[in-house]
């Protein structure tokens, strides 16, 4: 039988660059954002928000501003009394939570912090009004200065803590003998990485819609983790779960910063249902600057200890997280500091690690996760370390990483800190970058450039990331949900078409044709044919979002599992109609063929003969063409990878220039190459920012003053440079689909190459790049100290 | 940020425009992109807005004997596509190909960047530069102001609340001369942490008159009469002989959030020294052509 089989070959879908199905909408201008959507009778709402960075309320003047037409009310926090506050648990020791009023109480604690609530016809009366309330403060000492702050109780911002740090943390590998050693050499350095916004295009913005008939709420959220929040307004608001759907529709980017709990997400779905009207809130530019989860501002003190070989010994490091006024929910103000030190020993060999972070409150914005989570931080300080070794020693900056980088054959390794990494070519990804044609021009071009308008240099940098983290591991350190599994349901209509439902929430990412690609592979379809669902709570019952470099894991390995048990409910259908075995059964695009009769059907006659057609098929396969199933890989997957940068610094202006990149990185298996460019692009683009121009400034008196994208800086097209990408697939066996995550490594590992990228430009001079952004200013005060020239 | 209550009058006529401006707290709007976000954060909160884009007398540019006559409404992209304007005063085109980006310099116009007089803009810098004259319209009467009576401080001009900019006078430059721009940025199409303009006019090797002109270093642009008088009648081969301090004597910049007022002061003389270098350069390339 098997001779007269025929031969099919399902095109394989998994590996190909297809357009993202997604893209028409946005290039076109049809995407459907939140504040896109109008309901008759919706009110809006216009924030009062702290001028102050702390202080106590005295009191708030709101009479002049109910008696404009059009102001529904004013409402302060007596209105939202019976609210729980919002606060970030967390399973570490040590740890003192926050507690931040949805709607401040006595004391306000950062700039941008909410005190009062108008309730307004629409935004322009609503701003008409703000500008007739007045708020009278007594001013309280600033908290800016994350060291001053650690040490020094004085000055509380939150006093029932007793102290501005809310959690400590040390941790020890190893031994510190090393010290005694004859031979042993050491760099070190005290480095900052300045505080950035997220910056997506679109600002956040909450609608709910309370439906007074069912007593349903839907909120309209701009926001990464629906499920996350249905789970947390359920709480704070005392209402069932299914009574409150969450619906992300399309995103425009958030990078981390629309993947917190915000108070104005509360307060919308809250006053939805109190005053039983459609309430909107869209932030604008200036309100999002303020009050948008920032990232990083750490002050990281490190040492790294060698031998004369330049082999790696030991690695001791201090961090200090500013992570601003509160612990932000569901992450904790732990989640960024705490990955600065727990991936500080980076993809190396290094048997001795010594650290130690101190997570202070300050009264600033609060930080929250952003592209990289703590890793840009780390990587820049070790690869800034590991450059500064090799040249100690005069060795090449390939020479020192290829001698510690861990081993292939010594994986899965554990790092001093405890992360462990498992399969991922680290020498490999760094080799390929060293042998690739990018490297020999880049050469090129530094030997033939060498003028006097210009210094020249590239950089290298090879770190380690954990993505698509399973069960085992938390996302945020001691964090008490479980973001380690995500369910995938795929469905066949009557109509023969298939739909894949999923509690991710794509905003960018392109993982409507990923997911799409990976179902069309395991059941034979067309992705275009597939409509994929995210997003939306009522669809997907539970699942957390996206975030961390999870979905195409996490949410890919969903889909494999429940494809599969789909796949086989189809066959099972078709080989009754087909009149042969499963196993002599093929699909391909759609059509589902017998291998050894010329008989075939597609998937509306399937379709029909189990759900209308009441005939063909005997009661028992009329199963419905229906399959759940969650997916949890355990552990984390390793994602490597080394960027070179190649940089020109102008000796007039001092400005940086990247002039070229390159990206040589094991995602494991790639499911559409153009989408993880694509990613790849985006995210070296946003290392570039931090490397280069964005940093959020506070004056001392805790007043942002970088609150518009004119004194804000990100970078345009014109800062960014031809990025090349190079791929190695390492794979991961137990994972299903070999996926690893992807979306962040290039804002990981941009920030280091370029700060190396710099430093080798200006090795003539006895200077050291410890801190970003590089700008002008950077460069030269470092000159006017004398350090350049 | 979103603007207060305002009225709006889309003006068909300059007089129609003038007539409108008589109301207290009336402003002109022309390009929109400096005073959009300015409203938009209630900095400022006009009753009425006269909208004067559609006045066609206003966006003429005319070739006369010895000037230039620019209407205000003139866009920045029209100013570089304008043939007569890369003919006669090319410094012009080549500096506005450095303001902001192309979608702004389509809606930004000379009118409005003079009467936004933004120290670090480039009109301005060119008006000052260019020895300029401003045709000043109001209800009543009509004037003509040189640019170093119409810039008074950062943001602020002589302008009157009732008067409308008509045109600008550019005198042509009849000697040989070189010309010079440069604009130091953090980033592409952001406003100058520093700019420098130039013209030398040249007979025989031997500089007869020059221009020179800084932006992003005072209040106003500032003209460099200083420098300008000690290369007058030197030989181009000539070393200028100017000290740093003779470059810095006229600079008073101020810190910001993009550079502090010491990297202004120290980037400032490089980059006048190069404009003066390169207009000499850009004279010698012209004649050999
Ligand atoms: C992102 C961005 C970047 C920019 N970068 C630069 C840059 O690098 N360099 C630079 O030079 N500029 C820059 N600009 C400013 C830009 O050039 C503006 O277009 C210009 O400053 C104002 O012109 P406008 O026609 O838009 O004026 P408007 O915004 O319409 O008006 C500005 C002011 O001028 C008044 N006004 C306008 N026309 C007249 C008139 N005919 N008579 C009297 N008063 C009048 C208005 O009442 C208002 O007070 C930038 C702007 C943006 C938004």
């Amino acid at each position: 039988m098997n001779k007269d089989k025929k031969i099919l070959m399902r095109p394989k879908y998994i590996g190909k660059p297809i357009e993202r199905f997604e893209d028409s909408k946005y290039l076109s201008g049809n995407a459907k954002y939140t504040s896109d959507i109008n309901i008759d009778k919706m009110l809006q709402l216009v924030f009062v928000r702290s001028d102050e960075s702390h202080a106590k309320i005295k009191y708030i003047e709101y009479k002049e501003a109910l008696k404009l037409e059009g102001i529904i009310d004013v409402l302060t926090f007596k209105d939202f009394s019976e609210l729980n506050q919002i606060t970030s648990p967390s399973r570490m020791s040590n740890y003192f939570a926050t507690y931040q009023d949805v709607v401040a109480k006595n004391k306000v604690r950062y700039v941008g912090e909410i005190i009062a609530v108008i309730v307004a016809k629409n935004r322009y009366v609503g701003e008409d009004a703000l500008e007739l309330i007045e708020v009278d403060y007594e001013s309280l000492d600033p908290v800016i200065d994350p060291e001053e702050a650690a040490s020094n109780n004085k000055i509380l911002l939150h006093e029932n803590i007793g102290s501005n740090v809310i959690l400590e943390r040390s941790f020890s590998h190893g031994t510190k003998d090393y010290i005694k050693s004859k031979n042993i050499k050491s760099v070190s350095g005290k480095f900052k990485l300045s505080r950035k916004s997220p910056i997506a295009i679109e600002n956040r913005c909450y609608l709910s819609d309370y439906d007074i008939g069912s007593g349903n709420i839907t909120l309209y959220s701009s926001t990464q983790i629906p499920g996350v929040i249905r789970d947390a307004l359920s709480k704070i608001l005392g209402i069932a779960g299914n009574k409150i759907n969450v619906k992300a529709l399309d995103v425009g980017g958030g990078f981390g910063g629309k993947g917190s709990l915000y108070p104005e997400e509360i307060i919308v779905t809250y006053l939805s249902k109190k005053l039983k009207k459609p309430i909107k809130w869209t932030s604008d530019r200036l309100e999002d600057f303020l009050t948008t989860s920032q990232a990083f501002e750490e002050i990281i003190e490190a040492k790294l200890f060698f031998d004369d070989d330049g082999k790696f010994i030991s690695l001791e490091g201090d961090v200090i997280g500013n992570i601003g006024a509160y612990s932000i929910f569901p992450w904790t103000g732990a989640l960024e500091p705490v990955q600065v030190i727990g991936f500080l020993p980076g993809p190396y060999d290094i048997k001795n690690f010594h650290g130690n972070v101190k997570c202070v409150v300050t009264s600033k914005s609060p930080t929250g996760p952003y592209r990289g989570v703590g890793r840009p931080a780390a990587v820049f300080v070790l690869e800034r370390l590991v450059d500064m070794a090799a040249k100690s020693i005069s060795m090449d900056p390939f020479t020192i990483r290829m001698k510690n980088l861990i081993d292939t054959k010594n994986l899965p390794y554990r790092i001093g800190s405890g992360i462990i990494w498992n399969d991922a070519g680290f020498k490999e990804c760094l080799e390929k970058s060293k042998n690739s044609n990018f490297f020999k021009e880049i050469i090129d071009i530094k030997n033939k450039k060498k003028c006097n308008r210009t210094w020249i240099g590239y950089g290298i940098s090879t770190y380690a990331e954990l993505t698509g983290i399973g069960s085992k591991i938390s996302v945020a350190p001691g964090m008490p949900i479980n973001t380690g599994s995500e369910t995938a349901t795929i469905e066949i209509d009557g109509t023969g078409s298939v739909s894949g439902i999923f509690a991710i929430a794509s905003h960018g990412q392109g993982l409507e044709t990923t997911l799409a690609q990976i179902i069309a592979d395991e059941i034979g379809i067309k992705p275009e044919d597939i409509k994929i669902t995210h997003g939306d709570t009522s669809k997907a019952k539970h699942g957390t979002g996206t975030y961390a470099s999870r979905s195409a894991v996490i949410g890919g390995g969903a889909a494999i599992k429940t494809a599969r048990v789909l796949r086989k409910k189809i066959l099972k259908v078709a080989a009754y109609l087909l009149e042969t075995d499963p196993n002599n059964i093929e699909i391909i695009d759609g059509i589902i063929s017998s291998l050894n009769t010329n008989k075939s059907i597609n998937f509306s006659e399937l379709a029909n003969s189990v759900y209308s057609d009441m005939e063909t098929l005997p009661v028992e396969l009329r199963d419905s063409l229906y399959a759940k199933e969650s997916y949890d890989p355990i552990f984390g997957a390793t994602t490597t990878a080394t960027h070179i940068a190649l940089v020109e610094i102008d000796k007039q202006t001092l400005k940086v220039k990247v002039l070229k990149y390159l990206v040589s990185e094991d995602c494991g298996k790639v499911i559409n190459p153009m989408i993880v460019d694509g990613q790849v692009h985006g995210g070296v683009a946003q290392g570039i920012g931090v490397a280069l121009l964005e940093k959020i400034n506070y004056d001392n008196q805790g007043q942002l003053t970088t609150a518009n994208l004119v004194d804000y800086k990100i970078p345009t097209a014109s800062e960014i440079p031809k990025i090349d990408v190079v791929h190695t697939e390492h794979f991961l066996p137990e994972n299903l689909g070999q996926f690893k995550g992807m979306g962040e490594g290039g804002t990981i590992g941009a920030p280091a190459a370029i700060a190396n990228a710099v430093a080798d430009a200006l090795s003539d001079y006895n200077i050291n790049i410890n801190e970003l952004p590089v700008n002008q200013e950077y460069l030269f005060q470092l000159l006017k100290n004398g350090e350049i020239r | 940020m979103k603007p207060s209550k305002f009225a709006y009058v889309n003006a068909k006529t300059l007089d129609e425009a003038l007539l409108s401006l008589k109301q207290p707290e009336a402003k002109i709007i022309a390009g929109g992109q400096s005073l959009v976000p300015l409203i938009n954060y209630r900095l400022s909160q006009p009753s009425t807005l006269i909208d004067i884009s559609s006045i066609i007398e206003l966006s003429q540019i005319s070739v006369q004997d010895h000037k230039l006559e620019i209407g205000s409404l003139v866009t920045h992209n029209q100013a570089i596509t304008s043939k007569d304007i890369t003919k006669f005063l090319p410094i012009i085109s080549f500096a506005l190909e450095h303001t902001a980006h192309k979608t702004i310099r389509n809606s930004g116009t000379i009118g409005g960047s003079a009467a936004h007089a933004d120290p670090s803009a480039e009109w301005p810098l060119l008006i000052m530069l260019l020895d300029c004259s401003i045709n000043i319209i109001s209800y009543k009467n009509s004037r003509t102001i040189l640019a170093k009576d119409f810039f008074i401080s950062e943001l602020t001009t002589d302008l009157k609340e009732d008067e409308i900019i008509k045109s600008f006078n550019f005198p042509k430059i009849k000697q040989n001369y070189g010309w010079s721009f440069e604009k130091i940025v953090q980033r592409s199409g952001d406003f100058a942490l520093f700019s420098a303009g130039s013209i030398i006019e040249i007979d025989h090797n031997i500089i007869i008159n020059s221009k020179l002109c800084v932006g992003g270093a005072g209040e106003t642009p500032i003209r460099l009469s200083n420098i300008e008088a000690i290369i007058k009648g030197k030989n181009i081969e000539s070393n200028f002989d100017i000290t740093n301090d003779q470059f810095l004597s006229l600079l008073n910049p101020t810190s910001d959030e993009h550079a502090s007022m010491e990297y202004r002061l120290y980037i400032g003389p490089q980059v006048i020294r190069n404009v003066l270098i390169n207009s000499i350069q850009n004279y010698k390339d012209n004649k050999n052509d």
